[in-house]
């Protein structure tokens, strides 16, 4: 059933052409963590790879808890990395309601519409971690894809996606010409003298203005002060060249379309890169919905409607076939984070901690209960099937995983969205 | 399927205030409160809700998210103000208790209805002074920021887009020009300062008018595809989509934004009179041959490519075509044929050829193309010519508006004048000083620097144009707030109802009647709306109204499959189809008639294409025409629309659920709400059912979806009817018969979609008050509260006098209240 994605993807994998020269040029920076902080965490980077619609159920949660679970048929080509991964059962969001909108809460855990207008709340996962482990990256993080927008603020923002492979390549890794950069330092200067001018300006006009007026007003004020902080930010990276690496190409010869779906390799490949180069520690991977068919042997319906299978063992079957296809994109992207060394010679996935999971559980009812979770690498404890079990209604929150994450990476934290404690007994 | 419904997004509004604005909410309760009147309330309304409401909405049950055994007529507590408007709702709907639930008498009823109607309207007038339904600051969105830009410098936008990279705007109750959507991130500010230097880039354009350069390519100079014929003179193409005649090789484009004009001499040899059999090369020889002109961009490729126009040339004897358009920078006009034999020649020599000559003679990769050419119709291009750029007024208008009257060597005063021109038009309305003297002394003290007059008045234009003036419809609190009501002033007034009608900033007329503090009378006021309404600008009403309102910009959102509707594709079906929808729209709007068209109406407006789909014969042609229907129809009214069904299915098959939720939401108003947050919906077990409607009946045995389902299921049910790109149908694709009948909430029976026209005809008020309703927050730019029902029962009394007459309903709309107050 999943020989033929299993063959586009290995010819796919097969054409991609790597030439690194020269790791060590691409570490220049002075960085600010302190030799203490990287000594605390365990890992540097965070990957998360999130699937709009879930993951059918009934092929990605194994039956049996513990060690010796028995491969569920959606996981079936990540079976070459079982130690190295972690799967986990009933853990999800509390509070948050079904619906297409619960995509959207996978890394912060709350609805945007239960947060009473104050939109901080909405802080997602990785936007925190970049805040603490972004800062000396050329690129605090990056989001891709072109799935529902799961990244957002520290103001609530979501964070706007790079959405095709080329454009991430170049963005990581095509140099400006010195015009451009010359146009872009005085453009940054301008931009400077103007931001000055719009503070006092919007701080005036303030004044005159009604109370919810001003509430509005703050979230202009708030960008001009954090546009000015980045204006800083870019201003010291002009100057410093980006990696030189080889564009990652489809192989030409092999039959395999291009475009969506198969374009998701590429964008794992331009991830490898971003995160082998030091480019940024942080990325996300949105994958979309929608109602597209998939070119693959035995569909026939559009992903959206076998999303909704209703129990039809033909839609489940169908609906499977596609998630198969992601987990196999997934399993090869972990082969190459175990195969591409990082500055210490160790493999990228050590220290690199990749989530895999949809705020949305079973897409059938649009549920956002039980949502498909799995991780790898890290330097967390693998191995296992976490299940947890629920008492009526009462469960564990996926938020107490996230504690477990953050204090991973080093980041020092008792408590995220609905945590109520951590996972640090079974991780680490 | 979960969509919120207006009364739930209203609870969250005040979520929001709650939070954000503890302070006003304080002072309204201080104030409010001494206004109630509990004993009412404790002796009419409270038993009333124990004996025939509390079972479902009490602290228990709550259905509908809906608890009432808190409520008073405290209205200091915001939902209270909220669900007693609801009740009253219900009540006069004669909606609930449901029918399968003991009813109150009439007297009851009637007794509890006075005093709710009562309260609410003391409660409304109390509360019109402080926060409820007050407009948030509203951001200018993506469409409104570019047409503003439009009109600020009179420039010519097409292919020219600044806001490119803005992200896209959140839609708050289905409109995204709701202030308290419209967020503002660094990003999009990092997209602003950007957007506005390459808007200054293009506007503010000094010294003389450019050179008009006149270039003429012909034989090998013509660049593009296609091929020499064998006498070399002339370029022949063939149809293909990369087939297309430049006038030169690494041409770059118009050096300048400008006029252009562009003249083809052309003609097609053997369009007749070949031995090919025409339907196996895949083109109409009835037709005249035509020529597309297309604007496009080498350098941005694909991207960058729009068609112009096409034109007819003939058989034979070669003829000029010339056309004149605007031309961006780099950009250029090309030419192609847009009605040869279709595919490229590839195809034509490997599938067509080997039919009319013997096998082994046709080899593509040893026969050159030119045994193509000499055979079969081909397109002959002898000369083109590219010459301008033309202006025909120079400074251009945008420019001399603001630095028309400059010396020959301004100094810093000129340059403060000129920007506190440009400031006024920029912030639409007169210039506060203290806040302007910033930009000012931005310009002075870069001109001081750097002596370099352009780039100091573009500094601080940038600046302007990323200001929260210009990026926000402002308006501050009067100075005098001991007045109770905050209404707009003449300035504000202009404002609000230009992006109402234009999603564009005033024009100079509207900002000479408010200066002259006329635009507030009425008479004026309607009379601007009738000018606006005829003026071209009005097609943003149109388009980004009656796109949002009916959902037509979710139509692509989920298309259909290409393999099995190919149709749809070839016929363009879903640009004919949401243009027959916005032609509706428009007509009644033209020609002031009534709204309830949009229920039901004996005429639409269609092309060939969409005809055919329809199955109506008669109507011929590419162009939309009016069609009078001559006998019985599934067609009139939006429920007969392509672009309805169409776009409440998902490309595959219907879906009931969709459209029954399109209906409550869009038509009659009256939308479900959602199921309480921490309720997880049941996971459907479809196996073995054969029909959608068994399939839903069975979803619906789980009581909690009842609750709502047996409103949305029949009236997506009776829409059965209408298959997933709409058309008619009477049968399943297996066979079975399609059942249509249905039964509303309120127990009244009705058969398929002319029973929902019925059933909406009989009550023209719940239609035009949930068209009411939409029209108000587009125009308000904001949700709509309890305290707006006074003005919204008063419109739609209105609107029935005057027969519900569209433009009539818009101009009820202007003179409301609620549209002249902050």
């Amino acid at each position: 059933m999943f020989d033929r994605s299993d063959r586009r993807q290995f010819l796919r994998g097969a054409g991609i052409g790597l030439t690194l020269p020269m790791l060590e040029s691409w570490f220049p920076l002075v960085t600010t963590t302190s030799a203490a902080d990287e000594e605390a965490a365990k890992a540097r980077r965070f990957v998360c790879v999130a699937p709009d619609y879930g993951i059918y159920p009934g092929g990605f949660f194994p039956q049996q808890p513990g060690r010796d679970y028995e491969m569920p048929a959606v996981l079936q080509t990540m079976e070459r990395h079982r130690a190295d991964m972690s799967v986990f059962s009933q853990l999800d969001h509390p509070g948050v309601g079904g619906g297409h909108a619960c995509t959207r809460t996978l890394l912060n855990g709350v609805m945007a519409n239960h947060i009473g207008g104050d939109r901080r709340q909405l802080l997602s996962l990785d936007q925190m971690i970049a805040q603490k482990i972004g800062a000396d990256t050329r690129f605090p993080s990056l989001v891709t894809g072109n799935g529902a927008p799961i990244s957002y603020t520290s103001a609530g923002i979501p964070v706007p996606s790079v959405p095709d492979p080329e454009r991430f390549f170049n963005l990581l890794f095509v140099e400006d010409d010195p015009t451009a950069k010359a146009r872009q330092r005085q453009a940054l200067s301008d931009n400077a003298s103007i931001l000055d001018v719009l503070l006092e300006d919007s701080r005036s006009l303030k004044r005159k203005l009604a109370t919810q007026d001003q509430v509005k007003l703050d979230e202009y004020l708030t960008a001009v002060r954090e546009t000015e902080r980045k204006l800083t930010r870019r201003n010291n990276w002009i100057d410093i060249s980006k990696p030189k690496v080889k564009a990652p190409k489809a192989d030409e010869d092999a039959d395999v379309p291009a475009g969506y779906p198969y374009d998701m390799s590429l964008f794992f490949d331009v991830m490898i890169l971003a995160l082998q180069t030091e480019s940024t520690r942080v990325l996300v991977y949105q994958m979309p919905g929608g109602n597209r068919m998939f070119p693959f042997d035995g569909v026939t319906m559009g992903y959206h409607t076998l999303t909704h299978h209703g129990k039809d063992p033909e839609k489940a079957q169908q609906i499977q076939i596609i998630d198969s296809y992601y987990l196999t994109q997934l399993a090869h992207f972990v082969d190459r984070l175990k195969s591409t060394k990082d500055r210490n010679g160790q493999a990228l996935l050590e220290s690199t901690i990749v989530m895999f999971g949809s705020g949305m559980g079973n897409a059938s009812s649009h549920s956002s209960r039980d949502v498909p979770v799995l991780l790898a690498g890290g330097g967390l404890k693998h191995g296992g099937h976490h299940a947890f079990p629920k008492d009526g209604k009462k469960g564990t929150p996926l938020s107490n995983l996230y504690v477990t994450l953050l204090q991973q990476l080093g980041i020092e934290s008792d408590g995220f969205s609905s945590s109520h404690g951590n996972l640090n007994h079974l991780l680490t | 399927m979960r969509i919120f419904s207006n009364r739930h997004a209203v609870l969250r509004g005040w979520k929001l205030l709650l939070i954000n604005g503890l302070s006003i909410l304080l002072l309204w309760a201080g104030e409010v409160a001494a206004e109630t009147n509990n004993t009412d309330f404790e002796n009419k309304i409270r038993p009333f809700l124990t004996a025939h409401c509390l079972r479902c909405h009490g602290r228990q049950e709550r259905l509908g998210d809906r608890r009432f055994d808190r409520l008073s007529f405290d209205f200091s507590q915001p939902q209270n103000g909220e669900l007693l408007q609801d009740i009253l709702d219900q009540l006069n709907l004669g909606a609930m208790p449901p029918e399968d639930e003991p009813q109150p008498s009439a007297e009851e009823t009637r007794q509890a209805v006075d005093v709710l109607t009562k309260s609410l309207a003391e409660a409304r007038d109390a509360a019109r002074s402080h926060s409820a339904g007050k407009v948030v600051l509203r951001r200018l969105n993506r469409t409104e920021y570019l047409n503003t830009v439009r009109d600020l410098f009179r420039l010519n936008m097409s292919d020219f887009d600044p806001a490119v990279a803005f992200p896209a705007d959140d839609s708050v109750e289905g409109f995204d020009n709701v202030g308290e959507g419209l967020l503002t991130s660094d990003f999009l500010l990092a997209q602003y300062l950007e957007a506005a230097e390459k808007i200054v880039e293009k506007a503010i354009r000094p010294g003389p008018r450019p050179k008009v350069e006149h270039i003429i390519a012909q034989g090998e100079a013509i660049h593009g595809g296609g091929h020499y014929d064998q006498r070399g003179f002339t370029r022949a193409l063939v149809r293909d989509q990369f087939t297309r005649a430049y006038v030169k090789r690494k041409y770059a484009g118009a050096p300048e934004d400008g006029e252009y004009i562009f003249r083809i001499r052309a003609n097609t040899v053997r369009w007749r009179g070949h031995r090919f059999d025409v339907s196996e090369l895949g083109y109409d020889p009835d037709e005249a041959p035509r020529i597309r002109v297309l604007i496009v961009n080498r350098k941005l490729g694909t991207v960058a490519t729009r068609v112009f126009g096409e034109y007819d040339i003939r058989d034979g004897e070669a003829v000029d075509v010339e056309v004149r358009g605007f031309l961006q920078k780099g950009y250029e006009f090309a030419a192609e044929w847009a009605n040869g034999p279709r595919g490229s020649q590839k195809r034509i020599m490997r599938k067509v050829f080997p039919k009319y000559l013997p096998e082994d003679t046709v080899d593509l990769a040893r026969n050159p193309v030119e045994m193509y050419l000499g055979a079969a119709p081909e397109l002959r291009i002898h000369k083109l010519e590219l010459e301008g750029p033309h202006y025909p007024q120079w400074p251009m208008p945008g420019f001399a508006r603001f630095f028309g009257d400059l010396p020959d060597d301004p100094d810093d005063e000129d340059l403060r004048k000129a920007l506190t021109r440009f400031a006024s038009l920029a912030h639409r309305s007169p210039p506060d000083a203290e806040r302007l003297e910033r930009y000012l002394n931005l310009a002075s003290a870069r001109f001081k620097q750097s002596g370099d007059f352009w780039t100091s008045a573009k500094l601080a234009m940038r600046g302007l144009l990323t200001s929260p003036g210009f990026l926000y419809l402002v308006e501050p609190e009067q100075s005098d707030s001991s007045s109770s009501s905050q209404n707009l002033d003449d300035f504000e007034l202009a404002s609000r109802l230009s992006y109402f009608l234009w999603s564009s900033m005033p024009d100079d007329e509207l900002f000479d009647l408010a200066s002259r503090q006329l635009l507030g009378k009425p008479d004026v006021l309607a009379k601007q709306v009738d000018r606006m309404l005829g003026d071209a600008k009005s097609s943003a009403f149109v388009e980004n109204f009656a796109g949002q309102w009916l959902g037509l910009r979710k139509l692509g959102a989920m298309p259909p499959d290409p393999e099995n509707n190919k149709s749809y594709y070839a016929d363009n079906l879903e640009a004919a189809m949401r243009e027959e929808t916005l032609r509706l729209f428009e007509h009644l709007l033209a020609g002031n008639e009534s709204v309830l068209n949009f229920v039901d109406a004996d005429f639409t407006f269609l092309n060939a294409a969409l005809a055919r789909h329809y199955g109506i014969t008669g109507v011929s042609g590419d162009e939309f025409q009016k069609v009078v229907f001559s006998s019985r129809t599934h067609r009139g009214g939006l429920l007969g629309h392509g672009s309805i069904l169409t776009l409440t299915s998902n490309g595959v098959e219907t879906q009931p659920v969709a459209r029954g939720m399109w209906v409550l939401e869009n038509l009659l108003g009256t939308p479900p709400s959602p199921p309480p947050p921490d309720v997880q919906p049941v996971e459907p077990d479809t196996r073995g059912v054969t029909t959608i409607r068994e399939l839903m009946a069975k979803h619906r045995t789980i009581e909690t979806c009842n609750e709502c389902h047996r409103k949305i299921d029949p009236i997506g049910l009776a829409l059965e009817n209408f298959d997933h790109v709409g058309q008619f149908r009477s049968r399943y694709s297996k066979g079975l018969q399609i059942d249509p009948s249905g039964e509303m909430p309120d127990g009244s029976r009705f058969d398929g979609a002319t029973g929902i026209r019925r059933y909406l005809l009989a009550r023209p008020e719940q239609f035009t008050k949930c068209l009411t309703e939409k029209l108000l927050i587009y125009a308000l730019g904001r949700r709509l509260s309890f305290t707006d029902r006074g003005d919204i029962d008063q419109i739609i009394a209105r609107s029935a006098k005057l027969d519900y007459g569209f433009r009539d309903l818009v101009k009820l709309i202007v003179a409301s209240r609620a549209f002249h107050s902050k």
